[in-house]
């Protein structure tokens, strides 16, 4: 249905005399007003009870799960810091002074040699809360990365090819047993 | 002969003196020593330092000592402002602020309840020789007590040697803040991860390129020091 024109009726009573007088007045076309269609991507709902952040091009973006696990909210500074024991690095993320504010929609900027750094454990880390350390969460990455592989080489892995010529026990090196070392004698 | 093995129960055979602790490591460390000395510039001045000799201890092989500059010029007390190649500007803090952040730090992982002492009387310390005899007092004793140290690079003419990172940073308000750099966690920022990983990969320097100049090499370049 569609409405081409309208008209105003407007009725005027003259207190005085009690006559009342009709007027009527179009007020031309008449035109709907357009409906702004705005289309609406849906995004997926996030359901996955475990606590995850994913790494995009820029960006890190946290899952339901972890926003409640952490219970960081927007406009706090968050950074991902990195642990080292031994040859293992681990990333840590953390609030920080140092860190990037988090977005009302739960993502952090994660840009350039940051983003490089991250992306070599992988684009989806789980966070594991750091025991004894309340709001640090490692990030576990679902990549291996090379460097934390320890190579062992060949002849320590395999004892039984030790060379046993050096043993200081073999042959006729002095057995260190045969002293008598009782010195209260 | 005789052969006098005497020495035997006292003498320690493998020595640490000559090892180093390594840069972009944390380790595990004893404050060995602390004390207010001078260090000689190229032109002769003396500088007074405060010397902080880390040793390390369990896996932690070597040692590391720092010399802080102590504060002494007007200039001292300013923050600075630096460039990065974007040509964003970014303020750092003054070397009286690095000063008292680094000695407080470390007495916050020694000490506690020293530090605690320090700042319920921070209005009556009026000098910087108060201030680092405080320090001192607080720490004494504390040689055997075990904690852990983060160390990063600096680069000197493509050498790299082991310093302690920044104990305290300006963020975009101006407020100051602190960076761990000694006790509990102790983690590396993502620059620091890069630096360290240029530092592994970086090849040996070609001995043959280099000029040698064995006179300036016994001089500390005071401006290669960071405070």
């Amino acid at each position: 249905m569609k409405i081409n024109s309208a008209k105003l009726i407007v009725e005027i009573l003259d207190e005085s005399t009690g006559e009342l007088i009709t007027r009527e007045a179009t007020l031309g076309d008449f035109k709907e007003p357009t409906k702004k269609t705005t289309t609406r991507t849906k995004k997926p709902k996030d359901e996955d009870p475990v606590a995850k952040l994913t790494l995009l091009e820029g960006k890190l973006q946290m899952n339901n799960a972890a926003v409640q696990m952490t219970g960081f909210e927007p406009e706090m500074k968050i950074d991902i810091k990195f642990e080292k024991k031994g040859r293992v690095t681990t990333p840590v993320m953390m609030e920080a002074e140092s860190g990037n504010r988090l977005t009302k929609t739960y993502t952090i900027s994660c840009r350039g040699s940051k983003h490089d750094n991250l992306a070599e454990y992988g684009d989806i880390f789980e966070l594991i809360p750091y025991e004894g350390k309340e709001g640090y969460y490692k990030l576990k990455g679902n990549k291996e990365k090379e460097d934390d592989i320890i190579d062992v080489p060949e002849e320590i892995s395999n004892p039984e090819e030790f060379d046993n010529d050096d043993d200081i026990t073999s042959g006729d090196e002095v057995d260190v047993s045969d002293f008598d070392l009782d010195l209260d004698d | 002969m005789n052969f006098n093995f005497s020495n035997l129960s006292e003498t320690s055979f493998s020595s640490n003196s000559g090892q180093y602790l390594k840069p972009y490591e944390i380790h595990t460390v004893n404050l060995t020593k602390i004390e207010k000395t001078e260090l000689k510039g190229k032109d002769g001045t003396e500088y007074p330092v405060v010397a902080l000799e880390f040793t390390g201890c369990g896996d932690s092989k070597g040692s590391y000592t720092h010399n802080l500059f102590i504060p002494t010029r007007e200039e001292d007390m300013q923050r600075r402002t630096l460039k990065n190649a974007n040509g964003h500007e970014s303020e750092v803090a003054s070397s009286f602020e690095n000063f008292q952040y680094t000695l407080m730090q470390i007495v916050h992982a020694l000490n506690p309840a020293g530090e605690e002492k320090i700042k319920a009387n921070a209005s009556k310390i009026k000098t910087i020789d108060q201030f680092i005899d405080l320090i001192i007092k607080a720490l004494a004793g504390k040689e055997k007590v075990e904690t852990n140290l983060k160390l990063v690079g600096r680069n000197n003419n493509g050498v790299i040697y082991s310093t302690l990172p920044n104990p305290c940073g300006i963020n975009k308000k101006g407020e100051i803040f602190a960076t761990n750099f000694i006790g509990d966690n102790l983690f590396f920022s993502n620059y620091e991860l890069t630096q360290q990983k240029n530092y592994k990969n970086a090849k040996p320097t070609n001995m043959d390129k280099v000029e040698s100049n064995p006179d300036e090499a016994e001089e500390v370049d005071l401006n290669d020091i960071e405070l």
